[in-house]
Protein backbone atom coordinates (compact mmCIF):
# COMPACT_ATOMS: atom_id res chain seq x y z
CA UNK A 1 0.00 0.00 0.00
CA UNK A 2 1.33 3.81 -0.98
CA UNK A 3 1.78 5.83 1.74
CA UNK A 4 1.43 9.48 1.22
CA UNK A 5 2.27 12.21 3.89
CA UNK A 6 0.46 15.74 4.36
CA UNK A 7 2.13 18.10 5.80
CA UNK A 8 0.58 21.47 8.10
CA UNK A 9 2.91 24.88 7.27
CA UNK A 10 1.74 27.50 9.72
CA UNK A 11 -1.48 26.36 11.01
CA UNK A 12 -2.12 26.63 14.52
CA UNK A 13 -2.14 23.51 16.22
CA UNK A 14 -6.16 23.22 16.60
CA UNK A 15 -6.22 22.72 13.41
CA UNK A 16 -3.37 20.48 13.24
CA UNK A 17 -5.02 18.10 15.98
CA UNK A 18 -8.58 18.42 13.30
CA UNK A 19 -6.51 17.42 10.31
CA UNK A 20 -5.16 14.19 12.48
CA UNK A 21 -8.36 13.19 13.77
CA UNK A 22 -9.95 13.37 9.97
CA UNK A 23 -7.28 11.32 8.73
CA UNK A 24 -8.29 8.89 11.30
CA UNK A 25 -11.44 8.25 9.58
CA UNK A 26 -10.89 8.99 5.65
CA UNK A 27 -6.99 8.25 5.72
CA UNK A 28 -6.85 4.73 4.66
CA UNK A 29 -8.27 2.96 1.69
CA UNK A 30 -7.54 -0.63 0.18
CA UNK A 31 -5.22 1.50 -2.42
CA UNK A 32 -3.06 4.32 0.19
CA UNK A 33 -2.59 5.50 3.63
CA UNK A 34 -2.25 9.10 4.66
CA UNK A 35 0.29 10.17 7.64
CA UNK A 36 0.54 12.94 8.92
CA UNK A 37 4.42 14.45 9.15
CA UNK A 38 5.52 17.71 10.86
CA UNK A 39 8.38 17.96 9.14
CA UNK A 40 10.15 16.58 5.94
CA UNK A 41 8.74 15.50 2.63
CA UNK A 42 4.95 15.15 1.60
CA UNK A 43 2.73 14.81 -1.16
CA UNK A 44 0.41 17.74 0.17
CA UNK A 45 1.42 20.89 2.40
CA UNK A 46 -1.74 22.44 4.16
CA UNK A 47 -1.07 26.04 5.25
CA UNK A 48 -2.93 29.70 5.30
CA UNK A 49 -2.81 32.42 2.86
CA UNK A 50 -0.03 33.87 5.28
CA UNK A 51 1.92 30.76 5.05
CA UNK A 52 1.30 30.25 1.52
CA UNK A 53 4.73 32.34 1.31
CA UNK A 54 7.26 29.63 2.80
CA UNK A 55 6.01 27.32 0.55
CA UNK A 56 8.47 26.54 -2.46
CA UNK A 57 6.07 24.96 -4.96
CA UNK A 58 7.52 21.75 -6.31
CA UNK A 59 6.44 19.52 -8.93
CA UNK A 60 4.17 16.51 -8.15
CA UNK A 61 3.15 18.17 -4.66
CA UNK A 62 0.13 19.55 -3.65
CA UNK A 63 -0.99 22.64 -1.73
CA UNK A 64 -3.82 22.90 0.51
CA UNK A 65 -5.14 26.74 1.89
CA UNK A 66 -6.91 27.01 4.17
CA UNK A 67 -9.56 30.01 4.22
CA UNK A 68 -11.60 31.35 6.90
CA UNK A 69 -15.40 31.34 6.20
CA UNK A 70 -16.42 33.83 3.52
CA UNK A 71 -13.32 34.11 2.07
CA UNK A 72 -14.07 33.94 -1.58
CA UNK A 73 -10.79 35.26 -3.09
CA UNK A 74 -9.16 32.70 -5.25
CA UNK A 75 -6.00 30.90 -4.75
CA UNK A 76 -3.22 29.82 -6.84
CA UNK A 77 -4.30 28.07 -10.04
CA UNK A 78 -2.89 25.09 -8.56
CA UNK A 79 -3.86 25.68 -4.80
CA UNK A 80 -6.49 23.49 -3.69
CA UNK A 81 -9.16 25.64 -0.96
CA UNK A 82 -10.15 24.43 2.00
CA UNK A 83 -13.02 26.78 4.37
CA UNK A 84 -12.96 27.00 8.04
CA UNK A 85 -15.35 24.95 9.36
CA UNK A 86 -12.98 22.31 8.49
CA UNK A 87 -15.48 19.29 7.67
CA UNK A 88 -14.54 15.69 6.65
CA UNK A 89 -16.36 15.71 3.40
CA UNK A 90 -14.43 18.64 1.95
CA UNK A 91 -10.86 17.31 3.51
CA UNK A 92 -12.14 13.85 1.95
CA UNK A 93 -12.68 15.38 -1.45
CA UNK A 94 -9.21 17.53 -1.55
CA UNK A 95 -7.31 14.12 -0.57
CA UNK A 96 -9.00 12.60 -3.40
CA UNK A 97 -8.29 15.36 -5.95
CA UNK A 98 -4.55 14.85 -4.57
CA UNK A 99 -4.22 11.02 -5.04
CA UNK A 100 -6.14 11.37 -8.51
CA UNK A 101 -2.85 13.69 -9.77
CA UNK A 102 -0.13 11.69 -7.60
CA UNK A 103 2.34 10.71 -9.18
CA UNK A 104 4.09 8.83 -6.58
CA UNK A 105 0.19 6.93 -6.59
CA UNK A 106 0.53 6.69 -10.06
CA UNK A 107 3.74 5.17 -10.17
CA UNK A 108 3.15 3.17 -7.12
CA UNK A 109 -0.27 1.28 -8.76
CA UNK A 110 1.07 1.68 -12.07
CA UNK A 111 -0.33 -1.89 -12.95
CA UNK A 112 -3.67 -1.77 -12.12
CA UNK A 113 -4.69 1.19 -13.63
CA UNK A 114 -6.24 2.05 -17.19
CA UNK A 115 -4.09 4.14 -19.50
CA UNK A 116 -6.81 6.74 -18.60
CA UNK A 117 -6.26 6.39 -15.10
CA UNK A 118 -2.56 6.95 -15.72
CA UNK A 119 -2.70 9.63 -18.11
CA UNK A 120 -5.24 11.62 -15.72
CA UNK A 121 -2.55 10.62 -12.71
CA UNK A 122 0.81 11.43 -14.32
CA UNK A 123 2.31 15.11 -13.13
CA UNK A 124 0.83 16.76 -16.56
CA UNK A 125 -2.78 16.02 -14.77
CA UNK A 126 -1.88 18.94 -12.91
CA UNK A 127 -1.53 21.45 -15.91
CA UNK A 128 -4.57 21.70 -16.73
CA UNK A 129 -5.95 18.60 -18.76
CA UNK A 130 -9.49 18.06 -20.01
CA UNK A 131 -12.04 15.77 -18.77
CA UNK A 132 -15.01 13.90 -20.52
CA UNK A 133 -17.81 11.52 -19.23
CA UNK A 134 -17.56 8.62 -20.57
CA UNK A 135 -20.69 6.89 -18.58
CA UNK A 136 -22.96 8.03 -16.37
CA UNK A 137 -22.37 6.91 -12.85
CA UNK A 138 -25.28 5.01 -10.09
CA UNK A 139 -27.72 6.98 -9.02
CA UNK A 140 -25.62 6.54 -5.25
CA UNK A 141 -23.03 8.93 -6.42
CA UNK A 142 -25.64 11.13 -8.23
CA UNK A 143 -27.96 11.71 -4.74
CA UNK A 144 -24.53 11.39 -2.46
CA UNK A 145 -24.08 15.42 -3.33
CA UNK A 146 -26.25 17.95 -4.10
CA UNK A 147 -24.63 19.61 -6.54
CA UNK A 148 -23.22 16.36 -8.78
CA UNK A 149 -25.47 15.97 -11.09
CA UNK A 150 -24.83 19.56 -12.14
CA UNK A 151 -21.52 19.31 -12.52
CA UNK A 152 -21.97 16.05 -14.69
CA UNK A 153 -23.97 17.84 -16.54
CA UNK A 154 -20.71 19.85 -17.89
CA UNK A 155 -18.88 16.83 -18.32
CA UNK A 156 -21.83 14.44 -20.60
CA UNK A 157 -21.09 16.64 -23.76
CA UNK A 158 -17.68 17.99 -23.68
CA UNK A 159 -14.46 18.18 -22.55
CA UNK A 160 -13.42 20.39 -20.09
CA UNK A 161 -11.02 21.45 -17.96
CA UNK A 162 -11.19 22.08 -13.82
CA UNK A 163 -11.09 25.47 -13.91
CA UNK A 164 -13.72 25.50 -16.94
CA UNK A 165 -16.33 23.35 -14.68
CA UNK A 166 -16.14 25.25 -12.27
CA UNK A 167 -16.92 28.50 -13.85
CA UNK A 168 -19.49 26.72 -15.94
CA UNK A 169 -21.16 24.60 -12.88
CA UNK A 170 -20.67 27.14 -10.47
CA UNK A 171 -19.68 24.76 -7.94
CA UNK A 172 -16.63 25.33 -5.88
CA UNK A 173 -12.96 23.33 -7.06
CA UNK A 174 -12.94 20.91 -4.16
CA UNK A 175 -16.35 19.47 -4.81
CA UNK A 176 -15.28 19.44 -8.78
CA UNK A 177 -12.06 17.66 -8.26
CA UNK A 178 -13.54 15.30 -5.62
CA UNK A 179 -15.92 14.10 -7.67
CA UNK A 180 -13.70 14.39 -11.07
CA UNK A 181 -11.57 11.67 -8.27
CA UNK A 182 -14.31 9.64 -7.92
CA UNK A 183 -15.45 9.22 -11.71
CA UNK A 184 -11.86 8.36 -11.95
CA UNK A 185 -11.77 5.51 -9.57
CA UNK A 186 -15.20 4.02 -10.65
CA UNK A 187 -13.54 4.16 -14.59
CA UNK A 188 -16.32 6.61 -15.94
CA UNK A 189 -13.57 9.50 -16.85
CA UNK A 190 -11.90 9.87 -19.82
CA UNK A 191 -8.88 12.38 -19.78
CA UNK A 192 -8.27 14.07 -22.71
CA UNK A 193 -5.09 15.68 -23.37
CA UNK A 194 -5.75 19.31 -24.18
CA UNK A 195 -4.15 19.85 -28.07
CA UNK A 196 -6.23 16.42 -28.86
CA UNK A 197 -9.61 17.65 -28.07
CA UNK A 198 -10.92 19.91 -31.26
CA UNK A 199 -13.71 21.93 -28.64
CA UNK A 200 -10.43 23.14 -27.19
CA UNK A 201 -9.31 25.10 -30.33
CA UNK A 202 -11.86 27.50 -30.32
CA UNK A 203 -11.96 30.68 -29.21
CA UNK A 204 -13.01 31.30 -25.44
CA UNK A 205 -16.83 31.33 -24.76
CA UNK A 206 -18.77 34.37 -26.32
CA UNK A 207 -19.68 37.53 -24.59
CA UNK A 208 -23.13 37.20 -23.13
CA UNK A 209 -24.40 39.88 -25.87
CA UNK A 210 -23.76 37.54 -28.68
CA UNK A 211 -25.87 34.53 -27.20
CA UNK A 212 -28.73 33.83 -28.89
CA UNK A 213 -32.16 35.70 -27.32
CA UNK A 214 -33.84 32.53 -27.16
CA UNK A 215 -31.07 30.30 -26.12
CA UNK A 216 -30.92 33.28 -23.12
CA UNK A 217 -34.66 32.85 -22.35
CA UNK A 218 -33.82 29.14 -22.23
CA UNK A 219 -31.33 29.56 -19.57
CA UNK A 220 -33.05 31.49 -17.62
CA UNK A 221 -36.70 29.64 -18.13
CA UNK A 222 -34.72 26.62 -16.51
CA UNK A 223 -33.81 28.38 -13.75
CA UNK A 224 -37.01 29.38 -12.69
CA UNK A 225 -37.88 25.71 -13.57
CA UNK A 226 -35.94 24.26 -10.56
CA UNK A 227 -36.66 27.26 -8.01
CA UNK A 228 -40.24 25.88 -9.26
CA UNK A 229 -40.25 22.48 -8.61
CA UNK A 230 -37.54 22.81 -5.53
CA UNK A 231 -34.47 22.02 -7.32
CA UNK A 232 -32.57 25.10 -6.73
CA UNK B 1 -42.35 31.73 -23.25
CA UNK B 2 -43.06 28.26 -23.23
CA UNK B 3 -40.87 24.98 -23.46
CA UNK B 4 -41.61 21.58 -23.27
CA UNK B 5 -40.13 18.20 -21.73
CA UNK B 6 -41.69 14.72 -22.76
CA UNK B 7 -41.98 11.55 -21.39
CA UNK B 8 -42.15 8.79 -23.20
CA UNK B 9 -41.54 4.92 -23.52
CA UNK B 10 -43.65 1.65 -23.91
CA UNK B 11 -46.74 1.18 -22.00
CA UNK B 12 -47.44 1.06 -18.39
CA UNK B 13 -44.13 2.85 -18.16
CA UNK B 14 -45.72 5.44 -15.64
CA UNK B 15 -45.88 8.39 -18.31
CA UNK B 16 -49.08 9.66 -17.14
CA UNK B 17 -48.01 9.01 -13.08
CA UNK B 18 -44.58 10.76 -13.80
CA UNK B 19 -46.78 14.17 -15.75
CA UNK B 20 -49.45 14.23 -12.89
CA UNK B 21 -46.14 14.11 -10.34
CA UNK B 22 -45.29 17.45 -11.62
CA UNK B 23 -48.24 19.29 -13.32
CA UNK B 24 -50.06 22.10 -11.36
CA UNK B 25 -53.32 20.77 -12.77
CA UNK B 26 -54.52 17.52 -13.39
CA UNK B 27 -53.03 16.33 -16.44
CA UNK B 28 -55.06 16.02 -19.69
CA UNK B 29 -55.33 12.47 -20.56
CA UNK B 30 -56.45 10.25 -23.96
CA UNK B 31 -56.90 7.02 -22.47
CA UNK B 32 -59.38 4.14 -23.68
CA UNK B 33 -59.91 1.30 -22.25
CA UNK B 34 -57.22 -0.90 -23.01
CA UNK B 35 -57.98 -3.80 -25.84
CA UNK B 36 -54.61 -5.06 -26.14
CA UNK B 37 -54.38 -8.90 -24.06
CA UNK B 38 -50.77 -8.43 -23.14
CA UNK B 39 -51.69 -5.76 -21.07
CA UNK B 40 -51.85 -5.71 -17.72
CA UNK B 41 -53.62 -2.54 -17.32
CA UNK B 42 -57.45 -1.44 -17.83
CA UNK B 43 -56.93 1.60 -19.47
CA UNK B 44 -54.41 2.82 -21.81
CA UNK B 45 -52.95 6.23 -23.80
CA UNK B 46 -53.65 6.62 -27.56
CA UNK B 47 -53.31 10.27 -28.22
CA UNK B 48 -51.18 12.12 -25.42
CA UNK B 49 -51.13 13.07 -22.25
CA UNK B 50 -50.43 16.50 -21.34
CA UNK B 51 -49.31 18.37 -17.68
CA UNK B 52 -47.97 21.59 -17.65
CA UNK B 53 -46.16 24.02 -14.88
CA UNK B 54 -46.29 27.73 -14.90
CA UNK B 55 -43.50 29.59 -14.15
CA UNK B 56 -45.22 32.99 -13.99
CA UNK B 57 -45.60 35.98 -16.37
CA UNK B 58 -47.37 33.68 -18.92
CA UNK B 59 -44.12 31.30 -18.88
CA UNK B 60 -45.02 27.75 -19.26
CA UNK B 61 -43.25 24.37 -19.17
CA UNK B 62 -45.31 21.69 -21.18
CA UNK B 63 -45.21 18.35 -20.44
CA UNK B 64 -46.01 15.61 -22.80
CA UNK B 65 -46.61 12.02 -22.49
CA UNK B 66 -46.48 10.02 -25.83
CA UNK B 67 -48.77 7.07 -26.42
CA UNK B 68 -46.59 3.83 -25.90
CA UNK B 69 -47.58 1.45 -28.45
CA UNK B 70 -45.20 0.71 -31.42
CA UNK B 71 -48.13 1.26 -33.84
CA UNK B 72 -48.06 5.02 -32.33
CA UNK B 73 -44.21 5.33 -33.11
CA UNK B 74 -44.57 7.77 -35.75
CA UNK B 75 -45.67 10.33 -33.10
CA UNK B 76 -42.85 9.88 -30.62
CA UNK B 77 -40.15 12.44 -33.23
CA UNK B 78 -42.76 14.78 -33.44
CA UNK B 79 -43.46 15.68 -30.22
CA UNK B 80 -39.79 15.08 -29.05
CA UNK B 81 -38.88 17.67 -31.96
CA UNK B 82 -37.44 21.34 -29.83
CA UNK B 83 -38.14 19.44 -26.35
CA UNK B 84 -35.81 20.91 -23.67
CA UNK B 85 -35.37 17.30 -22.71
CA UNK B 86 -36.59 13.58 -22.73
CA UNK B 87 -37.25 10.76 -20.33
CA UNK B 88 -37.58 7.49 -21.55
CA UNK B 89 -39.57 5.62 -19.04
CA UNK B 90 -39.19 1.31 -19.09
CA UNK B 91 -40.87 -1.24 -16.96
CA UNK B 92 -38.03 -3.67 -15.50
CA UNK B 93 -41.05 -6.21 -15.48
CA UNK B 94 -41.46 -6.50 -18.71
CA UNK B 95 -39.50 -9.64 -20.39
CA UNK B 96 -38.23 -7.70 -23.53
CA UNK B 97 -37.58 -4.45 -21.58
CA UNK B 98 -34.02 -3.58 -22.94
CA UNK B 99 -35.56 -4.69 -26.36
CA UNK B 100 -38.07 -1.63 -25.72
CA UNK B 101 -35.50 0.62 -24.68
CA UNK B 102 -33.33 0.01 -27.69
CA UNK B 103 -36.61 0.92 -29.64
CA UNK B 104 -37.08 3.73 -28.19
CA UNK B 105 -33.31 5.09 -28.63
CA UNK B 106 -33.60 3.66 -32.29
CA UNK B 107 -36.79 5.43 -33.49
CA UNK B 108 -35.52 8.54 -31.79
CA UNK B 109 -32.23 8.01 -32.49
CA UNK B 110 -31.98 11.57 -34.43
CA UNK B 111 -33.28 13.83 -32.13
CA UNK B 112 -31.62 11.96 -28.66
CA UNK B 113 -28.18 13.69 -30.54
CA UNK B 114 -29.29 17.23 -29.81
CA UNK B 115 -31.83 16.72 -26.67
CA UNK B 116 -30.87 16.19 -22.93
CA UNK B 117 -32.16 12.21 -22.08
CA UNK B 118 -32.75 10.26 -19.06
CA UNK B 119 -33.85 7.14 -18.45
CA UNK B 120 -36.13 5.97 -15.79
CA UNK B 121 -36.08 2.52 -14.88
CA UNK B 122 -39.03 1.86 -12.93
CA UNK B 123 -40.34 -1.59 -10.77
CA UNK B 124 -36.57 -2.59 -10.35
CA UNK B 125 -36.87 -5.46 -8.00
CA UNK B 126 -33.78 -7.10 -6.73
CA UNK B 127 -34.86 -10.48 -7.19
CA UNK B 128 -34.53 -10.08 -10.71
CA UNK B 129 -31.77 -10.80 -12.59
CA UNK B 130 -31.38 -7.82 -14.60
CA UNK B 131 -29.54 -4.65 -13.31
CA UNK B 132 -29.54 -0.85 -14.39
CA UNK B 133 -26.20 -2.14 -16.34
CA UNK B 134 -28.07 -4.08 -18.78
CA UNK B 135 -29.82 -0.96 -19.69
CA UNK B 136 -26.49 0.56 -19.56
CA UNK B 137 -25.47 -0.98 -22.17
CA UNK B 138 -28.23 -0.43 -24.08
CA UNK B 139 -27.66 3.11 -24.14
CA UNK B 140 -23.89 3.07 -25.11
CA UNK B 141 -24.20 0.65 -27.89
CA UNK B 142 -26.84 2.99 -29.63
CA UNK B 143 -23.44 5.75 -28.67
CA UNK B 144 -25.60 7.65 -26.01
CA UNK B 145 -23.90 8.61 -22.95
CA UNK B 146 -27.33 9.38 -21.06
CA UNK B 147 -27.88 8.75 -17.17
CA UNK B 148 -29.65 5.65 -16.35
CA UNK B 149 -31.16 5.24 -13.00
CA UNK B 150 -33.95 3.46 -10.87
CA UNK B 151 -37.04 5.27 -10.59
CA UNK B 152 -40.08 5.11 -9.08
CA UNK B 153 -42.85 7.49 -10.59
CA UNK B 154 -45.41 7.38 -7.76
CA UNK B 155 -42.80 9.18 -5.86
CA UNK B 156 -42.09 12.93 -6.59
CA UNK B 157 -38.60 13.18 -5.71
CA UNK B 158 -37.99 10.40 -8.14
CA UNK B 159 -39.65 12.28 -11.18
CA UNK B 160 -37.75 15.51 -9.85
CA UNK B 161 -34.36 13.56 -10.09
CA UNK B 162 -35.25 12.77 -13.98
CA UNK B 163 -36.14 16.63 -14.52
CA UNK B 164 -32.94 17.40 -12.57
CA UNK B 165 -30.58 15.42 -14.42
CA UNK B 166 -32.45 16.58 -17.54
CA UNK B 167 -31.80 20.41 -17.06
CA UNK B 168 -28.50 19.84 -16.45
CA UNK B 169 -27.44 17.89 -19.47
CA UNK B 170 -29.61 21.20 -21.12
CA UNK B 171 -27.30 23.14 -19.32
CA UNK B 172 -23.89 21.69 -20.22
CA UNK B 173 -25.08 21.57 -24.20
CA UNK B 174 -26.26 24.95 -23.96
CA UNK B 175 -22.94 26.09 -22.57
CA UNK B 176 -20.70 23.70 -25.23
CA UNK B 177 -23.34 26.02 -28.43
CA UNK B 178 -22.24 28.96 -26.65
CA UNK B 179 -18.55 27.42 -26.34
CA UNK B 180 -18.75 26.73 -30.53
Amino acid sequence: MDTLRIRPVGLAELDVVRLGAFLRFVGTTDRRKWALVREGEAELLVCTRSSRADVVDVSGRAVMIVVDRGDTDPVGSRDLKISRPLDLDSFKAALCSVEAVSPALAAGSAGTHTGEDAALMDGSAISHPLYRLHKWPGVELLRSHPKFVRILGFLAHRAVDLKELQRLSGVDEGTCVGLLARLNGMGLLVCIPREEDPHTQTAPPAPAAQHGARERDQITLIGRLRMRLGLS
Amino acid sequence: MEVKIVFTGPPNAGKTTAIAALSETPPVVTDVRNNDLGLDKSNTTVGLDYGVVSLGGGDQVRLYGTPGQKRFDFMWPILVRNALGVAILIDNSQPDAPDQLEYFLHVLENPLRRTACVIGIGRMDPRRRRSLDDYGAVVARRGFVFPVVPVDVRQRADVLMLVDLMLAQFEGQAALVRHD
